[in-house]
């Protein structure tokens, strides 16, 4: 059935004309997980009874004719980092193997609310440290448009089941370009709106202040269609932003005319990827055709995006990670005192990539080393940020590549966390000032999907993916 | 010998009354019943966020108000990260870097006289849970149990600068720190339920040296009287230390009260390094001054200044005012009672006659008194117009602090009137002197003494009943008539 | 700048977790690298410059104090490996 990779507009559609029923559609993409994943494994848990329960129901309310919404019947997946009510949450450790978490994520539960299906939990990279979902202790993920390639990560389970017709759509979380990078690799939709636009509660935390729930869909309409649902104000989430709700489709079809577009000029040198600059100057083109303006920006603390980002995550991670160690929930190992029975728990239940990153955070964080590192890294921020603040005097929003070029070859980067992360340098400056940030695909290489970025100021979602939109139907044209 | 100085400063948890937790809505209410306050905020479950408790950071202003310290227009909370059983995110939400409150003071008065004890700083923290240790407690053999019910409950912590020189001064520190929190209504400041919890930061030094010596923290110190002895017998072991030439290490000690010791409390590894950071899910605290003002208004009359006012306006001793204005309880049960007209001295010597010896001999918390001002009032209204007499009223009293009914009641339950009909006492009277002609002999002897006793009988003849004052007059007339 | 194995267990201590030798051999230069990094912002300019803590500029984001309802024990003690009378039990604590 190629019904599986329809959007959820045409979906829904098919939904409200009866001409499918959710049960249906459920099963059909329940029968897609069961033929695609003994090779892709981006599911950890398939929750089949459940989403079909809730496939019944929203029959039911249909039949009624009190069906919610447009999302009402319409099948998706959450990465394994959400918590949902009852149904296992592994962050893909060994660590947290049979926990069930006692209450459910906001996002998710919007989702959830609005009659949407849940299909099962997404394998991701441990604790969502990685870029290309190697790190998992349920296996990696395959990239279904090359096998030889990874799929992004941390979110790599989420991109490679929306991109294979295993699910609708996907929530992820972003905190260095986890949706966004992943979603380039698959050649899909991913958003990551402004910091505090989607709750972060139930979401498990790598790094508070970057982390943000992000979208995986297969267009930009799906993509507004979800973030209307999920963008809301909640009182759990104290960094969650008062206006969040709003209607995210705004933009769509309003065009591009007097757009004022930057493109960054620290990014433009010999070492970024030819496909990569291409597609962004195919891109600058098009919307310059369109009657918006396209100028060169310097953002000269760019270059300091990586390091600085490396830095404020290990260290927040480091705290975050502090709570799995056996007592309250997880796996719990022996041990003859309280601090052995801990120290072998996260010993033997986190994979060396997670507690590589727990022990530099400890580092960074350590009395001696907080000023040196912690605090300088948290002053180099502003800096960041004030390029940002800089560049958006004279332009509405950035186009960048997501990555530099095409995903990288499997174990190429596999063991040397500098060099994974590195492969997010072009998402993470977007993470450190907390802006809106949309990975879109566009172009081509090598037969497979290129991609190109939109970074906007903060709240601007409506804005990118206006004009994201009007990108993607460009390409459309034959 | 050389002789030594005790430095000592203090830190203070005080737990604030609020009705939830600091970071989440669980009731913060003490229970008995473990882990029945708990969700996944309190117990550090993966993706739970804290969200602040408005009315804790305003007790924390009050608090920090009525201690004269500075409130930080912007404050922040950070993360303290070590593990322990009883921190379920591995990290305590505290305030490290930007505290509510700066500098303040503490006035107290010992045996030495008065002296002002600085205060250094005023955080707002989340309580640790609770361990139940097993029969062989810490660093034994058992297993502990952990009981998150307090998890996660408003602290502040009142950090003292190291001004404190002597055991007493420590103690009164501590006795007037409670006095004054309680009056300002932000705690229940009881030591024994550990709602208030006081550390000493205990070091020596010869005398004269203007360089702190090395000190040690003392813990599990649960009354006040406790405080006195632990630095008490922290200083004396460190000057014997030093006296015998060895060096004070610095470490925390636990105090064992009923040894009347203080033990080593190290770590095998120590290496506390808490790494703390800017809690980055919490935004910062920014007060107007207009809101701060504001919260100031709504603190009562402090007891230094109520002190004041007793002494200059209503004539009390400088005792009685500090044994009234000790509580807030009682200041204000006394201010309430003088307000509807009863005599100062009178309520303030029921307050701390009848009033302190019920509680004390009932162990009732001052607090949980139920005696109410007007039933004072009219209970000394009633003796002073000889309804009933001072002995009836003490049984009155007693009733009232049971139940607190009105005495109006309880002397109509009881059948209690006072006889100060001079003739109907008359008869009493020439009964009692015909059955006692050895008294009434004495007398004429002039051992003016037989008279109380002869007072006695007559009141034990009127069941209690008759006006001792009419009494006296008659017996005088009776037995000046018979000379 | 160096980093050592003594510094390393250092920080397995505070950490609470240990890394075998075969994990720390993987895992080495990537540590090591991740320190240069750290090392190079050093070089940056940041005379004057406020720390960013998060990038939501948001203030004084409290509650009421309500009691909300919260977990029931039993559904929280069923996610803990051990626990006892009520309570998440803890091995004898040194």
């Amino acid at each position: 059935m190629n019904g599986l990779t329809m959007t959820i507009e045409a979906l829904s559609g098919l939904l409200e004309k009866k001409e499918v029923s959710s049960i249906e559609l459920t099963e059909a993409f329940l029968q897609q997980i069961q033929a695609k994943e003994p090779e892709l494994n981006a599911f950890i848990t398939v929750t089949r009874e459940t989403a079909l329960e809730a496939a019944a129901a929203s029959d039911a309310r249909r039949g009624r004719g009190e069906a919610i919404g447009r999302l009402d019947g319409i099948p998706f997946s959450l990465k394994d980092n959400f918590s949902v009510k009852g149904i296992p949450m592994t962050c893909a450790s060994k660590m947290l193997g049979n926990y069930r978490p006692p209450y459910t994520a906001t996002a998710a539960e919007h989702l959830l609310q609005a009659g949407a299906v849940l299909l099962g939990k997404n394998n991701m990279d441990e604790f969502a440290i990685g870029s290309s979902t190697e790190n998992s202790a349920f296996g990696p993920v395959k990239n279904p448009l090359d096998p030889l390639r990874v799929p992004g990560g941390s979110s790599g389970g989420s991109a490679a089941c929306v991109a294979a017709g295993e699910a609708a759509f996907s929530l992820g979380s972003d905190t260095g370009g986890s949706v966004r990078q992943p979603a380039a690799c698959c050649g899909i939709v991913g958003l990551k709106p402004t910091y505090g636009v989607i709750s972060r509660y139930g979401v498990t935390a790598l790094a508070s202040s970057l982390d943000q729930v992000g979208i995986l869909a297969r267009n930009i309409k799906d993509t507004a269609l979800i973030l209307n649902q999920v963008a809301s104000y909640d009182p759990k989430d104290s960094m969650s932003w008062r206006d969040a709700a709003a209607d995210y489709s705004a933009a769509i079809g309003a065009g591009v005319a007097g757009k004022r577009i930057g493109i960054v000029k620290e990014y433009l040198g010999s070492d970024m990827d030819p496909d990569a600059l291409a597609w962004v100057r195919q891109a600058a083109d098009w919307l310059t055709a369109a009657g918006a303006r396209v100028e060169e920006v310097s953002m000269p603390n760019m270059a300091h995006c990586l390091a600085c980002y490396y830095v404020l995550m290990s260290a927040e991670f480091h705290a975050n990670m502090g709570r799995f160690d056996g007592l309250r929930f997880g796996m719990r190992a022996e041990g003859d005192d309280y601090f052995s029975m801990i120290t072998n728990s996260r010993t033997q239940g986190l994979g060396p990539e997670v507690k590589t990153r727990i022990l530099f955070g400890t580092y960074v964080l350590s009395e001696a080393q907080y000023e040196k590192f912690f605090l300088k890294a948290m002053k180099v921020r502003t800096l960041i940020c004030r390029d940002y603040e800089e560049a958006f005097k004279k332009v509405d929003c950035l186009l960048t590549p997501v990555q530099n070029g095409l995903p990288f070859h499997w174990g190429s980067r596999q063991g040397d966390s500098v060099k994974m992360a590195a492969t997010d340098k072009l998402a993470i400056p977007s993470n450190l000032a907390g802006l809106p940030a949309l990975a879109l695909p566009f172009g081509s290489a090598e037969g497979l999907p290129g991609a190109v970025q939109l970074i906007g100021k903060p709240f601007s979602e409506a804005m990118l993916l206006g004009i994201a939109d009007y990108l993607e139907q460009e390409g459309q044209r034959p | 010998m050389t002789a030594y100085e005790i430095v000592v400063g203090m830190e203070c948890h005080v737990e604030l009354k609020t009705k939830t937790k600091l970071f989440c809505s669980c009731a913060a209410e003490f229970s008995d019943d473990p882990n029945r306050h708990i969700c996944p905020v309190c117990l550090g479950m993966p993706g739970a966020l804290p969200v602040v408790n408005r009315q804790a950071i305003e007790y924390a202003v009050k608090a920090a108000l009525a201690l004269h310290c500075q409130v930080q227009l912007t404050s922040r909370f950070d993360r303290k990260n070590y593990h322990y059983p009883d921190l379920p995110a591995a990290y305590q939400i505290t305030q490290m870097f930007y505290p509510i409150a700066k500098g303040g003071y503490v006035d107290i008065e010992t045996s030495k006289g008065c002296r002002r004890i600085r205060l250094n700083r005023i955080h707002v923290e989340a309580d640790a849970g609770k361990l139940l240790h097993g029969s062989s407690g810490i660093g034994g053999a058992g297993d502990s149990l952990a009981d998150d019910n307090r998890g996660s409950t408003p602290l502040i912590e009142i950090v003292s600068e190291p001004d404190i020189r002597s055991a007493e001064e420590a103690r009164v520190y501590g006795e007037k720190l409670r006095t004054i929190l309680e009056y300002a209504g932000v705690s229940d400041v009881k030591m024994e339920q550990g709602s208030m919890r006081c550390d000493a930061n205990v070091s020596v030094r010869p005398k004269g040296d203007p360089v702190l010596g090395t000190r040690a923290e003392v813990k599990n110190v649960n009354s006040f009287k406790a405080v006195e002895r632990a630095v008490h017998y922290e200083a004396e072991r460190q000057i014997d230390l030093i006296e015998e030439g060895g060096v004070v290490v610095q470490e925390t000690r636990g105090w064992d009260d009923e040894k009347g010791i203080s033990i080593s409390m190290r770590l095998k590894e120590n290496a506390h390094d808490y790494r703390y950071f800017p809690e980055p899910d919490l935004p910062p605290i920014i007060l107007d001054p207009e809101q701060i003002r504001a919260i100031g208004l709504t603190l009562p009359e402090m007891p230094e200044a109520r002190k004041v006012r007793m002494v200059s306006e209503l004539k009390l001793s400088e005792y009685d005012s500090e044994q009234i204005t000790a509580s807030r309880y009682t200041a204000d049960l006394f201010d309430e009672t003088v307000t509807l007209g009863a005599e100062p001295k009178a309520v303030a010597n029921w307050i701390m006659g009848e009033l302190m010896r019920c509680a004390r001999t009932k162990g009732v918390d001052l607090a949980a008194i139920p005696v109410k001002a007007q039933n004072l009032a009219a209970l000394l209204a009633h003796v002073a117009e000889g309804k009933i007499n001072n002995k009836q009223a003490k049984e009155v009293f007693e009733e009232m602090f049971d139940s607190g009914e009105a005495p109006e009641v309880i002397i109509r339950k009881k059948g209690m009137t006072q006889v100060s009909d001079a003739g109907a006492l008359e008869e009493i009277v020439q009964t009692v002197l015909a059955g006692n002609p050895k008294s009434v002999e004495d007398y004429k002897n002039g051992r003016t003494q037989a008279m109380g006793f002869l007072v006695g009988q007559v009141m034990k003849a009127s069941k209690g009943q008759a006006n001792p004052g009419v009494v006296n007059q008659l017996l005088t007339a009776a037995l000046e008539a018979m000379k | 700048m160096e980093f050592s194995a003594k510094e390393l267990s250092k920080l397995e201590v505070l950490a609470r977790v240990n890394l075998s030798e075969k994990e720390w051999d993987r895992c080495r230069a990537a540590f090591q690298n991740a320190l240069d990094m750290a090392v190079s912002l050093q070089a940056v300019d940041t005379e004057g410059v406020e720390p960013t803590i998060s990038p939501m500029k948001l203030v004084n984001v409290m509650r009421e104090d309500e009691i909300r309802p919260g977990l029931n024990r039993d559904e929280a003690l069923a996610q803990a490996m051990e626990t006892e009378s009520g309570c998440y039990k803890v091995p004898r604590i040194l």
